[in-house]
């Protein structure tokens, strides 16, 4: 009887072997994968259309454009129906909120040369090119001289041929 | 005599490992990794607009302008001055973008310096499509079955994107 006792306390140790193993191969993939740094937010409500294009993001100012808000760095400026309505094609508001962007540049060399001034535009997949046409037109406005397009990266058709049959 | 207690003693010891620390460390680990890891890769397509001070500049050289227009019912291929090289027709709001990219192709061919491209678009045509177009017009891709891999040849890659120009009605 005592005997028995003495082998269920030893056998309380559990075997977490396997489990340490798949926690740690777990922990370097993620930590790999992690290393890389995403400059740009991950929207849930935009859609972004999917491309082949494989220039890495930058850090610059986001403009977010969902199917019924215009943000800047997060902060909602205007509303898409708004925008729409109106006949101007440059958006004030948007204009506005792109020039206090770029005034709180740090280096104000940067800040007067409107070729190195950047912006992102994350749109949804489903916006008309009239939309993207007063966005884009409004961000040269501000003088942001460089205007990039944010797109999901996909792989391309020539290349799932290669690997498939 | 004493290099066997030895041995016997570190096995025991391995037994005995606390790996309780690391397995804390662990659980909070991969939880945390896992929120912030991002499975889909993000890129951008570099636009090439021009500043909005920028005068036209006259070219006493009439130079080769590609440009693709993309309207509602079809994707049109042309040069600035001597119209229209291509129509490829929608059927059914399917764009024939392989079409396109087949023929762009044969552009570059006969343009092997020419690298920008002009956009223009109808004002209801969806951004999907504008980035697909996009794509096509800037590089094409091709399995290549001697090489065994997939190429890929540059095509226009500086676009620029304007409005298209509105068709007289007939």
């Amino acid at each position: 009887m005592k005997r028995h006792h003495e082998r269920r306390k030893r056998g309380a140790a559990l075997n977490l072997v396997s489990l340490m193993d798949i926690f740690t191969i777990l922990v370097f993939f993620l930590l790999v994968s992690s290393g890389e740094v995403e400059s740009l937010p991950n929207p849930r409500d935009v859609r972004l259309p999917e491309s082949t294009a494989d220039t890495p993001s930058r850090e610059t100012v986001i403009v977010l454009v969902t199917a019924d808000e215009v943000l800047v760095q997060g902060q909602p400026v205007a509303r898409v129906a708004d925008v729409l309505a109106d006949d101007e094609i440059v958006i004030p508001a948007l204009e506005a909120a792109l020039e206090a962007q770029a005034a709180r540049v740090i280096r104000p060399e940067i800040a007067e040369d409107s070729a190195t001034r950047e912006v992102t535009i994350m749109g949804d997949k489903a916006l008309p090119y009239r939309l993207l046409k007063k966005i884009m037109a409004t961000c040269t406005e501000a003088d942001y001289g460089r205007v990039s397009l944010a797109v999901l990266q996909k792989v391309s058709d020539a290349q799932v041929a290669a690997v498939g049959p | 005599m004493a290099r066997r207690r030895w041995r016997t003693r570190r096995r025991h010891d391995a037994d005995e490992l606390n790996i309780t620390a690391f397995m804390n460390l662990m659980v909070i680990l991969v939880p945390f990794l896992l929120i912030t890891a991002v499975f889909s890769r993000m890129s951008i397509l570099e636009l090439n607009l021009p500043a909005p001070s920028a005068e036209t500049v006259e070219q006493d050289e009439p130079e080769f302008q590609l440009e693709v227009v993309v309207r509602q019912n079809a994707i049109e291929v042309g040069e600035r001055s001597a119209g229209l090289l291509r129509r490829f027709e929608a059927e059914g709001g399917e764009y024939d973008l392989d079409g396109l990219a087949d023929y762009l192709l044969d552009v570059k061919r006969r343009f092997p310096e020419k690298l920008d491209a002009t956009l223009l678009l109808e004002p209801d045509v969806q951004y999907e499509l504008i980035v697909a177009v996009m794509d096509r017009v800037r590089a094409v891709e091709r399995f290549d079955d001697g090489a065994d891999r997939v190429v890929t040849a540059e095509l226009f890659p500086e676009i620029s994107i304007g409005d298209a120009p509105i068709v007289a009605v007939n």
